[in-house]
């Protein structure tokens, strides 16, 4: 069945058809044409891969950030970042960054990521003297660190397909890395601001003021601590936890940042309602496209081949870099996890590698792919808020590919900035 | 006709709102009920669980409306005007296809489990698997809507009711 799934899911989505339906496609011609299983396995498996309970914080946790990114949230933190890292050169450029990055422990998603804060920092940075295109490709790098820190809609997808791993130990798992990534986009940004002579923002405002709007956005930035807190502590299950940042979002933005209304409630969980559909649709297909290679043998054998190759850990994390960068050019994270975890983490746990470590090279490299050419959603999310060309936008990407590419291989080559924070916090 | 196709809109967005609405309701009284009574409602889960099969099923046709569902067009805009035409009509076909076999293999896996009965609520299983079939068919609607400004430009509607290019959902999906 296998020689009928591939080709075809490769044909439908080069002719352009939506990537859920492409998968359910290619799922029933490769059962119709290779095997004497009935149509209905395929149904059954599509419902069994949305009727699950830690599935459910997934709508939650797009919902919490939905209501979140109104204006004042998103605000409070681009003054926090301006106010920090404004007055260096290149000032706005880091502020984009560190909102991204702050922006990150709100949503798990890369997209939202870029199409909130992100869409607000570019118009920010143009009128700071930027070049549009830049401000863009800089907005794509920095979103990348939004499902890496927590809470992030693929770790959760992730922990279902490998259970050596859990929601809780993921989120812990991709702070340090986040970081990591924010930093060398920050001096991917200052090494090109110096060479174009991109102005510094205002100067540094006083302690007292920064203090001030510090304490602004910290009821903003508390949602991540009581999310990673609250599961850490057995408070509540990360499908608990997600269902608490929706009421927290709304009380925040009531009652403290008044900047919420009710009537803007309907189309805030329209909005998140329709990006779950989309996400879940695909989840379902890939379900049932993880299913066939499951019964073909694919994910064993391959495993067999190349365990008999006996690869040393490093060889093969750094095997599965480049072909987790080459399957991320034209596949989105989750569908990509869907379809390699099943086959890669067993291979990896038999080489000793931890869990964790390994799951967390497998996001950042997927999460790379969003904002790689042909395939990449951050860069038709960017091109479409600000008008410009993708290729103009590509052209401008370089030095923060370089930076991706070494926060990558640290991430690779250093376990422990995956798996200190989760061992100590006792996961 | 026109104001046909706008109720028909509001309404498959108010059942949207409303399933959304009513997962969230239903986990958090059952998350403060745990804590303020240390019981919690046996059927919760499973209800949040159903309410989203069917938020993902009826919301497919209203995503396809305003383009969100994640495609590769690079091919179909290296094609000259008249194939990229040819092209999405082709896809819109192809797409018709699929969703009337959808809805009837989902009528079928819902007939053979009708006589079953979820674990908590009692409820015939009939009425989660129905999602499929419905939803299916709430997207050959947004198919047929969409059909012409699609295959003739390439664009989708907007949430609010104006035409426009394609205009990626500034959310989630896909990571």
């Amino acid at each position: 069945m296998a020689e009928i799934l591939f080709p075809m899911l490769f044909i439908l989505l080069a002719l352009g058809l939506p990537v859920a339906f492409a998968m359910a496609i290619s799922v029933f011609a490769a059962l119709s044409f290779g095997s004497s299983y009935p149509h209905l396995v395929v149904v059954k498996e599509m419902f069994s891969g949305l009727d699950s309970f830690p599935l459910l914080a997934v709508p939650f946790f797009i919902l919490a950030a939905e209501i979140m990114t109104g204006g004042a949230v998103t605000l409070a933190m681009l003054r926090l970042a301006q106010s920090l890292v404004g007055h260096l050169k290149g000032g706005l450029g880091h502020a984009n960054v560190v909102s991204s990055a702050m922006f990150a422990g709100i949503s798990g998603s890369a997209l939202a990521d870029a199409a909130g804060p992100g869409t607000m920092m570019i118009r920010m940075m143009e009128k700071g003297g930027y070049d549009r295109a830049y401000a863009g490709a800089l907005t794509i790098a920095s979103s990348i660190v939004g499902p890496i820190i927590p809470p992030s809609i693929t770790m959760i997808i992730y922990a279902m397909q490998d259970q050596e791993v859990s929601v809780g130990s993921l989120f812990m798992a991709g702070v340090l890395p986040g970081i990591l990534i924010t930093l060398m986009v920050l001096l991917a940004n200052a090494r090109v601001s110096r060479s174009r002579g991109y102005a510094s923002g205002d100067p540094m405002p006083p302690l007292a003021e920064i203090l001030r709007i510090a304490l602004h956005a910290v009821p903003a930035l508390l949602l991540i601590v009581l999310i990673v807190g609250g599961i850490r502590f057995g408070v509540f299950t990360p499908t608990e936890a997600s269902v608490i940042a929706v009421f927290y979002a709304l009380f925040v933005g009531m009652f403290i940042y008044r900047s919420l209304r009710i009537r803007d409630l309907p189309d805030i969980i329209l909005r998140a309602a329709l990006t779950s559909s989309a996400v879940l649709l695909i989840l379902g297909a890939a379900r049932a496209f993880a299913w066939i290679l499951i019964i073909e043998g694919i994910p064993q054998s391959l495993a067999e081949t190349i365990i008999s190759w006996d690869l040393s850990p490093i060889v093969f994390l750094l095997a599965v870099n480049v072909l987790l960068l080459i399957f991320g050019l034209f596949m989105d994270p989750l569908p990509g996890v869907m379809i390699l975890v099943p086959i890669l983490a067993p291979i990896s746990m038999a080489l000793g590698i931890d869990p964790n470590h390994f799951a967390i090279v497998v996001i950042v490299n997927l999460t790379i792919g969003l904002a790689t050419p042909p395939v990449g959603s951050l860069i038709f999310v960017v091109s479409s808020t600000t008008n410009l060309k993708p290729s103009a936008i590509i052209r401008q990407m370089p030095p923060f590919f370089l930076a991706l590419a070494l926060a990558l291989l640290a991430i690779t080559f250093v376990p422990a900035l995956s798996t200190w924070l989760p061992t100590v916090s006792g996961f | 006709m026109k104001r046909l196709e706008n109720i028909f809109v509001a309404l498959n967005g108010w059942a949207l709102i409303l399933i959304l609405s009513a997962m969230t309701l239903i986990v958090g009284a059952n998350i403060a009920l745990r804590y303020v009574t240390a019981h919690s409602l046996p059927w919760a889960d499973e209800a949040a669980r159903y309410l989203m099969i069917w938020m993902t099923f009826s919301g497919a046709g209203l995503v396809l409306r305003t383009g969100g569902h994640v495609a590769i067009t690079n091919l179909q805009d290296t094609l000259p005007d008249l194939g990229q035409k040819i092209l999405r009509g082709a896809i819109v076909v192809g797409l018709l296809i699929f969703f009337c076999f959808m809805v009837h293999v989902g009528l079928q896996y819902a007939g053979r489990m009708q006589y079953q009965v979820t674990p908590a609520l009692r409820l015939s299983f009939i009425y989660v698997y129905a999602a499929m079939p419905v939803g299916f068919g709430l997207l050959i609607v947004h198919l047929l809507l969409i059909a012409r400004p699609f295959i003739t430009a390439g664009s989708y509607k907007r949430a609010d009711g104006r035409e426009a290019e394609a205009d990626p959902l500034p959310g989630g999906a896909n990571g």
